[in-house]
């Protein structure tokens, strides 16, 4: 009887001691409170509803600081889009925004801040759309023809702001000048990027290529349906306005491009346009391409 | 007067000769399972003497003179002891209970998960290994699926050692695990989620026994023994009360420590066995030194298992037990960002079934009601390649639980049919959640399986033996639904596809026909053709999402894959020496399930147009095979055993649409052509020293045949003593420390050396 009990003391031990060691394993625990989200412009004052004209920008400081629990993502959206999606794990955070006004007639802007266990705070604003007065010069490069990797007659690299075109290594020794680039590939075809497009390391290598390098600028893309003309007639950043997106909505390559592809591109808060006029060639063949980008 | 004397003296001495008798009585009982023995020969040779032991494994004997004796027990699947006894002062009987173990290697031994019923090996038509307790102890193998290498044809990939994850067990020129049934102490293991088996559920020492049955065993079982069926089986209640620790610690910081506890199984009694183990460890970097970042990190272990089983047993032939198992395996990726444990994988399990078993007069009843919950959760972190950090929650819930019956009818003692019913349900409901964007996506689905069975099975003239056996499932897909909450670029390219997927039904029949011939005790040929599949993953039909050929979309009218197979075999044992056992295969499998296009293209804002992928019953494959086991038994310190398997197995055909690669006459993948395996075990006195030679061949790790995994060589040993109550031991995994490299990227452990202590309390 003794040794009876025994055994089922010992099995009765060992079942409580499973169930009491997986259930408190439980990986739902509390909500929690939510993070705290703190919204200004770039003067420390406090955001309201503004209105200015297209292409204008405004910055912002977004400060969220979570309780308890890490911030995990940080968004932007603007008219129901998110245009900003960014990913971190910090408990607390400070991020400057640059936001280009576009041409909606209205832009209702939601910054919104979730943490580890899904708390979310959200900040709402809105900016207006003020008639422009006049509209910003541009800088024009046209029929730059730049070589594939492969090429080595004519080089890979551009200079949106002085028109240089640079081989690999004068690119190297001039990288924070360097913003476009041009390569062809077997899926992507023939393409326009940027230094930070994560290129595969294969084209543009070597002791220059773009693996070794410190600095590497972004440029991203939006494809845009106007004509060659309307790009030839610019004279003003007029049709650029038109046509400005979110930075982060748009690609880091202009893909598959040929003879009468057009692009929207930006970076470092500058907006342009770019054109195709031919491309001749695989990895080392050529693209001729005219640029008009706002100044 | 002289004549009486010398009757008086002849009765005296008469007299003295039978009072200097010692009468001895005897059982002799498996070490293991604590069954009576029948047939083990017990000689003392030096008086010519000697007994068999009867079918509850008792003999006596009538020992003459003074003694002391020195009793030697052989039987053909036990290893040779000698027993002494001692004459007693009184000449009471002597009663002992004696123990013998079972050798490496049983070239008869009982299975019972061929015909659900306990039966000989020599009664079963088909290819069947069977590892016991005494080759699973001693061996280097960390876990109980490296056990399985040394079975010819099982291909066992478990790239990370005992820090994977999970293991893949494939066999018969098929790659994926869900072709194979894998059940613990009868329980199937195979997810309806995926398909695939946790391998990580138990340590090595809490198993009795493998059985493997090699070629299609769904004429049984149904669901998943498509290719073949594994069975693990855990310890069972001993003669005695007993317990027994496990300590072991190795390289990478990992040490784990084990319990085993039983009681005696006896008539209206209960009885308990409980196995209680957990190990930690660092890991390794998984990624190549080459590769290696600042967000590169080792790939942790913590593990921790629970496994108690409790019955009663109303008679020698009805019993009712109770089970309970739960199990944590949380092992690290192989990156960290800022999470404190990185990416990491969790799996914890709990099992539970109650089984109930009856004999009476001719037939035979099992029922057997079991649950198998599996809460997975997956964290991963990491830098993508444009330098955006990304962290997401997977957490997935599967459920599969069912009643399985079945009963047994002996007409005589040359035929029996079993029949039965089976019944499973089966639910996936799962998570990804995007902590670093705004995308949720919830997927559901949920499968029931019922099946009846039949199998005849008919002796004619003692030598032949004749098997027939037909089953019927029918599984149903319902409630499959796909929800995206605040979709980004992330899935909004999945939205069109969200919402509740149509229910769906299939049918599989599954015939065998199966002939043995016992040509002598020591040869045997048998012959089957048979039928398997493996059903449809609810994965594949309720989840969508991007992978690396494009966008894979869910297909819920999936059929299940079937594979009809031809095979003949036999065995030669000489001169209960050397044991041959090869056998040859012919597979045609059909509707078998790739990733296919659907000639549709899906727009991914930011990346352009990405091709639509469908899994869809598509291809017809053969597998032509062969495979051989040999077993030495050199003598009483020495055996050694080798297996050799040969697979071509390739796409026939394939319905590929024009612009889609066409598999036709490409290998399949994740099949390696050859595997050869041979070990030795040496013993004397104390020790026991045990060295493992494994090969695999090269083998394609994509269907396109062009990735490659290079064939590689490892060597394993271990070397133990045991004195009385203690085994002290160390192993050494990939002696060579032959470290390759996994398709995906990842670096195996390379040499691993460990230690252990075994106490038996």
């Amino acid at each position: 009887m003794k040794k009876i009990a025994k055994s089922l003391l010992a099995f009765f031990s060992v079942c409580c001691l499973i169930f009491l060691s997986f259930s408190s394993c439980n990986k739902e625990e509390d909500e929690g409170l939510p993070p705290k989200l703190f919204v200004m412009f770039s003067d420390s004052t406090n955001i309201k509803d503004t209105s200015i004209e297209a292409g204008k920008s405004i910055q912002i400081i977004v400060k969220g600081c979570g309780s308890g629990s890490n911030i995990t993502y940080f968004s932007l959206i603007r008219n129901g889009v998110h245009v900003l999606d960014s990913g971190l794990n910090s408990s607390e955070f400070i991020s400057n925004r640059l936001i280009v006004r576009g041409t909606d007639s209205i832009e209702n802007y939601t910054v919104l801040i979730r943490d580890r266990k899904f708390n979310e705070a959200t900040f709402s604003f809105s900016i207006g759309l003020k008639p422009t007065l006049s509209y910003g010069s541009i800088r024009f490069w046209p029929n730059i023809i730049l070589g594939a990797q492969n090429n080595t007659s004519v080089g890979s690299f551009f200079n949106l702001f002085s028109g240089q075109i640079y081989n690999l290594q004068q690119a190297y020794s001039n990288q924070d000048s360097v913003q476009l680039l041009y390569y062809y590939d077997v899926s992507d075809f023939n393409t326009i990027s940027s230094p930070n497009a994560n290129i595969d390391t294969s084209y543009f290598g070597g002791s220059y290529g773009l693996a070794h390098w410190t600095h590497k600028n972004e440029v991203r893309f939006v494809q845009i349906n106007n004509s060659e003309s309307e790009f030839l007639a610019m004279q003003n950043d007029s049709l650029i306005i038109a046509n400005i997106f979110p930075y982060s909505t748009g690609k880091r390559k202009a893909k598959s491009l040929h003879a009468g592809s057009i692009y929207a591109f930006s970076t470092g808060g500058l907006y342009g346009i770019l054109f195709v006029n031919n491309v001749n060639g695989q990895n080392s063949g050529t693209i001729d391409i005219s640029i008009k980008i706002q100044e | 007067m002289m004549r009486y004397s010398f009757i008086f003296i002849i009765i005296t001495l008469l007299s003295i000769n039978v009072f200097s008798q010692q009468t001895f009585s005897g059982t002799v009982r498996d070490a293991g399972t604590g069954k009576n023995i029948e047939g083990v020969t017990i000689t003392i040779d030096s008086l010519r003497l000697g007994a068999i032991s009867d079918e509850n494994g008792k003999f006596l004997l009538n020992l003459p003179g003074k003694g002391p004796w020195t009793l030697t027990l052989k039987h053909i699947s036990y290893e040779s002891i000698s027993w002494n006894v001692k004459k007693h002062s009184d000449s009471t009987v002597v009663h002992d209970i004696i123990y013998l173990r079972s050798k490496p290697y049983d070239i008869n031994p009982i299975i019972i998960t061929s015909d659900r019923i306990e039966k000989r090996l020599d009664e079963i038509p088909a290819r069947v290994s069977v590892i016991n307790s005494t080759t699973i102890e001693g061996l280097p193998s960390a876990n109980i699926d490296e056990v399985l290498r040394s079975v010819p044809g099982l291909y066992v990939n478990r790239s990370w050692g005992m820090y994977s994850k999970n293991s893949s067990v494939t066999m018969r020129g098929m790659g994926s695990s869900a072709r194979v049934l894998v059940m613990l102490d009868g329980v199937p293991l195979n997810k309806s989620g995926g398909g695939g088996v946790n391998w990580n559920l138990l340590p090595t020492g809490a198993f009795e026994k493998i059985e493997v049955e090699k070629g299609p065993g769904s004429s049984m079982y149904g669901n998943n023994s498509m290719t073949g069926t594994i069975n693990l089986i855990t310890g069972g209640a001993s003669e005695k009360e007993r317990a027994e620790a496990d300590f072991f610690i190795s390289q990478f910081n990992t040490q784990g420590i084990g319990f085993r506890f039983m009681t005696p199984k006896k008539i209206k009694k209960p009885y308990l066995w409980v196995s209680l183990s957990s190990m930690q460890g660092d890991g390794y970097f998984l990624d190549p030194k080459e590769s290696r970042t600042e967000y590169s990190s080792k790939s942790f272990l913590n593990q921790y298992n629970a496994y108690a089983k409790a019955g009663f047993q109303f008679s020698d032939s009805a019993r009712i037990e109770v089970s309970a198992l739960g199990s944590s395996f949380r092992s690290g990726l192989g990156t960290a960002v800022y999470e404190p444990n990185g990416s990491y994988d969790d799996y914890t399990t709990y099992m539970g079934s109650i089984r109930y078993n009856v004999a009476k007069k001719n037939n035979t009843w099992n029922a057997l009601l079991f649950s198998n919950y599996e809460d997975y959760f997956n964290l991963n972190e990491n830098i993508n390649k444009s330098g955006e950090y990304k962290l997401s929650e997977n957490p997935t819930k599967k459920i599969d639980a069912g009643l399985w019956c079945n009963m047994e009818h002996r007409f005589n003692d040359n035929m029996d049919l079993i029949a039965g019913i089976d019944y499973k349900f089966s639910l996936e409901d799962g998570k990804n959640l995007y902590l670093t964007a705004s995308d949720e996506i919830y997927f559901f689905g949920i499968h029931n399986f019922a099946a009846i069975f039949s199998q005849l099975t008919k002796k004619v003239a003692k030598r032949s033996l004749f098997q027939i056996g037909l089953r019927y499932d029918f599984g149903q897909y319902s409630q499959g639904e796909i929800v995206i909450k605040n979709p980004t670029a992330i899935s909004d390219f999945l939205m069109p596809y969200t919402g509740q997927h149509p229910s769906s039904t299939w049918n599989s029949l599954s015939p065998k026909l199966a002939y043995k011939y016992l040509m002598s005790d020591n040869f045997n040929v048998y012959a089957s053709i048979s039928k398997g599949f493996m059903p449809p993953t609810i994965d594949d039909m309720t989840r969508s999402g991007k992978i690396r050929k494009g966008i894979k979309i869910a297909n819920p009218y999936l059929e299940p894959e079937t594979l009809y197979n031809f095979e003949t075999g036999c065995q030669i044992n000489l001169k209960e020496k050397l044991t041959f056992e090869p056998s040859v295969y012919y597979s045609i499998a059909d509707n078998m399930i790739y990733q296919v296009w659907t000639g549709q293209e899906v727009e991914v804002i930011g990346e352009g147009p990405k091709p639509m992928i469908q899994k869809r019953n598509v291809s017809q494959g053969t597998v032509a095979g062969a495979e051989i086991n040999i077993i030495y038994d050199f003598s009483k310190w020495l055996t050694c055993k080798s297996g050799y398997s040969f697979n071509y197995s390739k796409i026939s055909k394939y319905d590929a649409l024009p612009g889609d690669t066409d598999l036709s006459g490409l290998f399949m993948a994740e099949v390696p052509k050859h595997l050869a395996s041979f070990d030795a075990r040496f013993k004397y006195r104390i020790f026991t020293f045990v060295a493992e030679y494994r090969y695999t061949g090269e083998t394609f790790f994509d269907d396109e045949n062009i990735g490659i995994i290079d064939d590689y060589h490892l060597v394993n040993a271990s070397l133990f003593a045991r004195i009385k109550n203690y085994s002290i031991g160390v192993s050494v995994n990939d002696i060579f420390d032959v470290q390759f490299i996994d398709k995906k990227g990842y670096l195996s452990p390379g040499r691993f050396v460990a230690a252990r202590i075994n106490v038996k309390l």
